[in-house]
């Protein structure tokens, strides 16, 4: 159960978010009226397949895009009230100090030349309040500890190439904690991991998460995981939102044609097993289709959809979908 | 994990190795030339048994194997490297001699490539596509494309003949007492000889610049990409994110992977050195051991080019292996690799 | 950024028009093309356009001995009188010819023994050649070329020998970890378990993914060998005089700085020149095929 009001400001707001690539061959519209939104802490997932931008939106909230290629193209990201985008040095440190990301890839994360001693030290030194080196230790043990990483001493020592890949994610965790953030971003954590260790993670940050009442974005292609650990979802499709609302209304009664054959496609212990999955594959970003991006491989496809990108419609208890098939049963404001 | 001395002893052995094979494919193939190097060194005028008696002595007239394990055991045992029919003594002579010369000239274009390589790569990789960067990228480019010796010209006409800043060549000459390592700037500053120190780099200055300004470049080239490539990594982004400083980031973590491929590429930039100082010390007059390895090459005197191989090669391999050790000081992965 | 947004499945010549496309926007790289163009044609075509080109062998004629830079003697003359400008597009032939010998010496070496060792990975076969090849690689290569050098005779060709022997073990090397890394292709493992013979899955297979890499070092390789051969014929032991070679027309003109300076400096500026061409073709070439390992 999470508390917001709605009087209450999100702790991330971010609105018509737009982020395109430059390529040698064209520039990728990898992001179009992207709409995010976290509040305090809530746990919030974010769902799609791959390449539809969720790691973009990420790294466009923790401000660690690669600038050229990338680039904003328009759109706003409010954290902490704060309009992150408008290049001051103060909204920069709020980012920095109270937003921390896990990446994908936990080998490519830890710089292979620094012992994760090193590494970590590196970020406390960077502490709004300094502490000595004796402190420093202790918290990087602290660290370590709540993660439950074995022989915590001899990992500190280590090079990321003497850990295993279990491991080397629980150290990125770690040090995500080392900073006491606001919000933790974490982008498909489990994913170059063994579907042994997958649950382990996934729990571990449940449970800081719920712990510490952080507020989180769990980008998976684990549903049942996010079904199980976040209060709000969010389903993207081809970098435009397709579908948004409360976790269990989302994955009971979703609207999008994409959500329902994502979640068709997910094994399930129960009913006919494997699915054939979506047919077709994401549209091009070079030259994207003018209506809904989905609509090339959508079995409801109207005429409209070819020609006119939907707008959102709520269905009720702020649950959004941006459909045609929906646009005539609103209730309230879109 | 392998531990240290046990790399190093291992290289150094098969360095050691390869050196005596080459020196002996060497020797071998001179020893075939047709013409006889003692009579031509005497002269026409000698007698055939004063010609008869030097060979005999120099070992010339014992079978290739023979000569070769004599000369090897003196270069050992003696530090005796053979006569030279060149410059008619003992060529360990003349290796003290010049040798010294030569690698401070190569030292000091070593730690200008380094230093200012490494400077302005970094330089041009933060402030990538500035007007900063592309002057260095400029100017990096006409660097790597210009022979030494050309801008051995060029420093020659402007800074000697034009504005008589340096001297036009030669070396300043040290009063015996104060040889110690035969470096001449290096012994004038340990003496405390300040005014022959200053004349030492004036001449030292020219030579080293010409030398290094190529490598300098490409180096700068090389540590450029190596910066922008790591500056785009996960691992860097990530420090970012988990909020280590940015000057932290910049300094410690891109720089420090970024001399991995940085280092490898001074190995070769070593080899282009040394073999480059030929030319350099022939414009410049530099009394050094390359200019002393042509003369003997050109006069195909066998034990002074077979010493002058082996020289060049334990030079070459001792820079390779320090340059070995910095990269594996650098790179854990390199390390460790023995045990995955 | 999605995987299926680059390339698609498309044949040899649409390939070759997209590299093309690639290499000519780039413009440093365009020019670097026509920069060695225009030097391959001079060179073919030295005795055509070079307006002096007796001047390129033994030629005396005081009279017009040390003449600076006019209209009649674009770069002007040296000290018998000859003219530095045709002997310098005589000399660019001699270069260009150098170096094509070098790397068809070299290169056919050099790679044949890394397609070995590399297929014949971690056998005595792969360590034997291997070290064979660090035997090549103790000592820095000129000083090899030059001992090669003075081991026969100097001149054209045994300079070409000597550097040719400096230079394959690069090939090799490359040729090597190229081998070694396309090995673990899911295709060559395929031909490997369908019965292939080596001798097919080394041509077939490996060979022509190499050659994009091994094409661009050589033409980045194309300057250096320049560069070294000048620098042998600066010391005397390349070309032999009176055949031109831009290293000896520097060497030689070095002693009439500063007042003749047009004598080394113009063929030095077309060493520059030269070199320069190739460098900024073999960058395009690395460019349009992505290659790290150059």
């Amino acid at each position: 159960m999470t508390h917001h009001s709605i009087d209450q400001q999100p702790l991330l707001d971010v609105r018509d978010l737009a982020v395109s690539y430059k390529l040698y061959e064209g520039v990728l519209h990898v992001l179009q009226h992207m709409d995010f939104r976290v509040e305090s802490g809530e746990r919030v997932g974010l769902v799609g397949e791959a390449g539809c931008g969720k790691t973009t939106l990420l790294k466009a909230v923790a401000q660690i895009l690669p600038v050229p290629p990338a680039k904003i193209e328009a759109g706003e990201i409010h954290f902490k009230g704060r309009d992150v985008l408008d290049n001051h040095k103060m909204s920069h440190r709020l980012v920095r100090r109270d937003i921390s990301m896990i990446l994908q890839d936990p080998t490519a994360s830890l710089n292979p030349t620094l012992t994760i001693r090193t590494f970590m030290s590196d970020i406390l030194k960077n502490a709004p309040h300094p502490v000595s080196k004796s402190e420093r230790k202790i918290q990087m043990m602290a660290a370590l500890e709540k993660v439950s990483m074995p022989s915590p001493e001899r990992v500190l020592g280590s090079y990321p190439v003497q850990l295993s890949g279990g491991m080397r994610q629980r150290v990125c965790i770690a040090m995500c904690l080392l900073k006491d953030v606001d919000l933790l971003l974490a982008d498909e954590p489990t994913t170059s991991l063994d579907v042994t260790i997958e649950k382990q993670i996934l729990q571990l940050l449940n449970v800081l998460v719920v712990n510490n009442r952080k507020s989180m974005v769990l980008v998976s292609h684990a549903l049942g995981a996010v079904r199980t650990m976040t209060d709000r979802t969010y389903v993207m499709y081809a970098g435009h939102l397709a579908e948004s609302g409360a976790t269990d209304t989302v994955f009971d009664s979703p609207a999008h044609p994409y959500t329902i054959g994502l979640f068709e496609a997910t094994p399930k212990l129960s009913g006919e097993g494997v699915s054939d999955g979506i047919a077709g594959e994401i549209p091009s970003y070079l030259a994207p289709p003018p209506g809904c991006r989905f609509a090339p491989r959508c079995p409801q496809a109207m005429a409209i959809c070819h020609e006119k990108q939907p707008v959102g419609t709520n269905l009720g208890n702020n649950h959004v979908v941006f459909c045609w098939l929906h646009a005539g049963t609103q209730e309230g404001d879109s | 994990m392998q531990s240290m001395p046990v790399f190093i002893a291992k290289r150094l052995l098969y360095g050691v190795l390869i050196l005596l094979v080459l020196s002996f494919a060497i020797f071998s193939f001179i020893r075939l030339i047709p013409g006889d190097p003692v009579r031509m060194s005497l002269g026409p005028t000698v007698s055939a048994e004063v010609v008869e008696r030097l060979r005999s002595e120099l070992y010339f007239d014992r079978p290739v194997p023979v000569q070769y394990a004599h000369w090897l055991k003196g270069v050992l045992l003696h530090g005796d490297f053979g006569q030279s029919l060149y410059t008619k003594r003992a060529v360990s002579a003349d290796i003290k001699e010049f040798l010294p010369r030569t690698i401070e000239l190569a030292l000091l274009s070593a730690v200008l490539i380094l230093v200012f390589g490494i400077l302005l790569g970094t330089i041009s990789a933060l402030f990538r596509n500035s007007w900063l960067d592309n002057t260095v990228r400029l100017l990096s480019y006409l660097g790597v494309v210009t022979p030494p010796y050309a801008f051995a010209i060029l420093f020659l006409l402007l800074f000697a003949y034009y504005w008589r800043i340096f001297p036009l060549g030669g070396m300043t000459a040290l009063p015996p007492e104060l040889h110690t390592t035969g470096m001449v700037a290096f012994d004038a500053l340990i003496h405390g000889r300040f005014d022959l120190f200053w004349d030492a780099l004036a001449h030292l200055f020219l030579p080293a610049v010409s030398l290094s300004l190529g490598s300098i470049a490409y180096q700068a080239r090389i540590h450029r990409s190596a910066m922008i490539d790591n500056i785009g990594k996960d691992y860097i982004a990530f420090a970012y994110v988990v909020g280590v400083k940015r000057r932290t980031v910049i300094a410690k973590h891109l720089m420090k992977p970024s001399f991995i491929p940085s280092l490898t590429i001074f190995g070769l930039q070593v080899a282009a050195l040394l073999g480059n100082a030929f030319l350099i010390e022939v414009m410049f007059r530099y009394p050094g051991f390359s200019r002393y390895s042509l003369s003997v090459i050109m006069a195909k005197d066998p034990y002074g080019i077979v010493s002058v191989t082996l020289i060049f090669g334990v030079v070459f391999a001792i820079s390779n292996i320090l340059i070995d050790l910095g990269i594996a000081g650098l790179d854990p992965r390199v390390r460790l690799r023995t045990t995955e | 950024m999605p995987d299926n947004q680059n390339k698609t499945v498309r044949p040899r010549w649409d390939k070759f028009k997209r590299q093309w496309h690639k290499f000519s926007s780039n413009r440093l790289s365009l020019l670097g093309l026509i920069v060695v163009i225009t030097l391959i044609v001079l060179a073919v075509f030295a005795g055509k356009i070079a307006p002096y080109p007796e001047h390129a062998g033994l030629y005396l004629d005081f009279q017009s001995a040390n003449q600076a830079p006019s209209l009649r003697h674009i770069a002007g003359t040296d000290e018998y009188g000859r003219d530095i400008f045709s002997r310098m597009l005589f000399g660019l032939r001699v270069s260009l010819e150098i170096g094509l010998l070098v790397l068809a010496i070299g290169v056919p070496i050099g790679v044949f023994l890394g397609l070995v060792a590399g297929y014949m990975r971690n056998t005595w076969v792969d360590t034997s050649i291997m070290r064979f090849t660090d035997l090549f690689m103790a000592v820095p290569p000129l000083v090899l070329a030059l001992v090669v050098v003075a081991m026969a005779s100097p001149g054209f060709f045994f300079a070409a020998i000597g550097i040719a022997i400096a230079w394959w073990p690069w090939y090799t090397r490359l040729t090597y970890s190229l081998v070694t890394s396309l090995s673990n292709e899911m295709y060559v493992k395929y031909a490997e378990l369908s019965g292939a013979k080596p001798r097919h899955i080394i041509l077939k297979e490996i060979l022509p993914n190499a050659v994009s890499p091994i094409f661009t070092k050589m033409s980045l390789d194309m300057g250096m060998i320049i560069i070294i051969a000048s620098s042998m014929s600066f010391v005397g032991l390349g070309v032999q005089p009176p055949a031109p070679s831009l290293g000896s027309m520097v060497s030689n003109g070095i002693k009439f700085l500063p007042e003749f300076w047009w004598i080394p400096v113009f063929p030095a500026l077309f060493v520059v020149l030269i070199v320069l061409g190739f460098n900024l073709v073999g960058d395009g070439l690395r460019d349009v095929f992505a290659i790290e390992e150059l």
